[in-house]
């Protein structure tokens, strides 16, 4: 008899079973990476507390490369306003509205990149940014088939976030500290308790203190980009193609 | 709340794996859950006992064990398979 609900006299059954719940992601997740290798294109995860800096990074980053050809999607609750800033910035961008979901999955972006205009923006790209949902907990356990991880937290934040959200911060590749313009206004907020608290969730974390504002640092996240793209995993032998398939 | 897509991948998973048992009843669900997967458990056992009777398991419970680590992984389903 079953010992949990104790639900009646017949026979009990168990099946072990062993399989992640993320399985469906990672296997959608594994499609797109596929996909990027294929084209050639570096794809960067960017999350971060809703008001960091995401979008202003973005923003930032393409005046400052003019000739990159640059695709985006932003995920948001309810408008288009992240993904129009970033088509007025020159990047072609679109926006996922997830609703009440709190973060994107492998599946909203496949979906995203079934919009002809932007499949064929993402496929020429140099770059493909996944502005995730603003949270400090959620997307970090989706795997979207990105080559890197990015978190951006801005100063005004306070610089326990990395103890507090440990999870995402283990997950990152990359910390791009934004706002720091601000960084006189704030006396309680140091730069090195910051870079100690990250590396005490993980040592050797690169951190990279930026202002969209200013420009200052801008120049270090380019060239973290530019490594990025030159160490990207490129001409997959897998031999389908993305345009020939359905579901 | 990421948790309830969490559970509804539980769900997806269980109509999977019970296969051939489709007509039995499905009365616990053993889930471990790693302290660093981002995951709570307490939001999840809501998210669970939120969605099962409109995911069809109105009778499972909920067996979350707790492990370090990252792992979110369906171990075990337990179900009572009718009288033949
Ligand atoms: N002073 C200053 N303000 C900034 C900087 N970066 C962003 N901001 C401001 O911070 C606010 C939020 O910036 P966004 O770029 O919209 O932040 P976000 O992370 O994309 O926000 P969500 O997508 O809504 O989560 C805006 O008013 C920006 O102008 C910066 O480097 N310095
Ligand atoms: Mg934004
Ligand atoms: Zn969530």
């Amino acid at each position: 008899m079953c010992d949990v609900c104790g639900c009646g006299d017949p026979a009990k059954v168990t099946i072990d079973v062993h399989r992640s719940l993320l399985e469906d992601n990672d296997h959608e997740a594994a499609h797109l990476r596929d996909h990027f290798a294929r084209h050639g294109v570096t794809v960067l995860n960017l999350m971060g507390s809703p008001g960091s800096g995401k979008t202003a990074l973005l923003e930032a980053t393409a005046a400052a490369l003019p000739g990159r050809r640059l695709a985006a999607v932003s995920g948001d609750l309810a408008t288009d306003l992240d993904a129009e800033r970033l088509r007025r910035a020159g990047i072609v961008s679109r926006s996922i509205t997830t609703g009440s979901a709190c973060h994107l999955d492998a599946k909203m972006v496949h979906r995203a990149l079934h919009l002809p205009d932007l499949a064929a923006a993402v496929d020429r790209a140099d770059f493909f940014f996944i502005e995730n949902v603003g949270n400090l907990v959620c997307p970090a356990i989706y795997d979207l088939g990105q080559q890197a991880n990015v978190v951006v937290l801005s100063v005004t934040e306070g610089v326990d976030k990395p103890l507090k959200y440990p999870v995402m911060f283990e997950r990152a590749d990359l910390v791009v500290l934004s706002k720091i313009d601000l960084l006189p206004y704030l006396g309680d907020i140091s730069l090195s308790t910051l870079r100690e608290n990250v590396a005490r969730i993980r040592p050797n974390l690169p951190l990279i203190a930026t202002s969209a504002r200013t420009s200052e640092g801008i120049q270090d996240w380019l060239a973290w980009l530019a490594q990025q793209h030159a160490t990207s995993p490129t001409g997959s032998t897998v031999p389908s193609a993305h345009a020939h398939h359905t579901h | 709340m990421h948790e309830v897509s969490l559970a509804h991948s539980l769900f997806d998973q269980t109509d999977r794996a019970r296969g051939a048992h489709a007509a039995s009843t499905v009365c616990m669900l053993r889930v471990r859950v790693g302290e660093r997967s981002g995951v709570e458990a307490d939001l999840f056992a809501t998210a669970f006992d939120a969605i099962k009777d409109e995911r069809g398991y109105p009778a499972a419970t909920l067996q979350i064990v707790s492990v370090p680590g990252r792992d979110l992984i369906l171990e075990r389903i337990e179900l009572e398979v009718p009288d033949v």
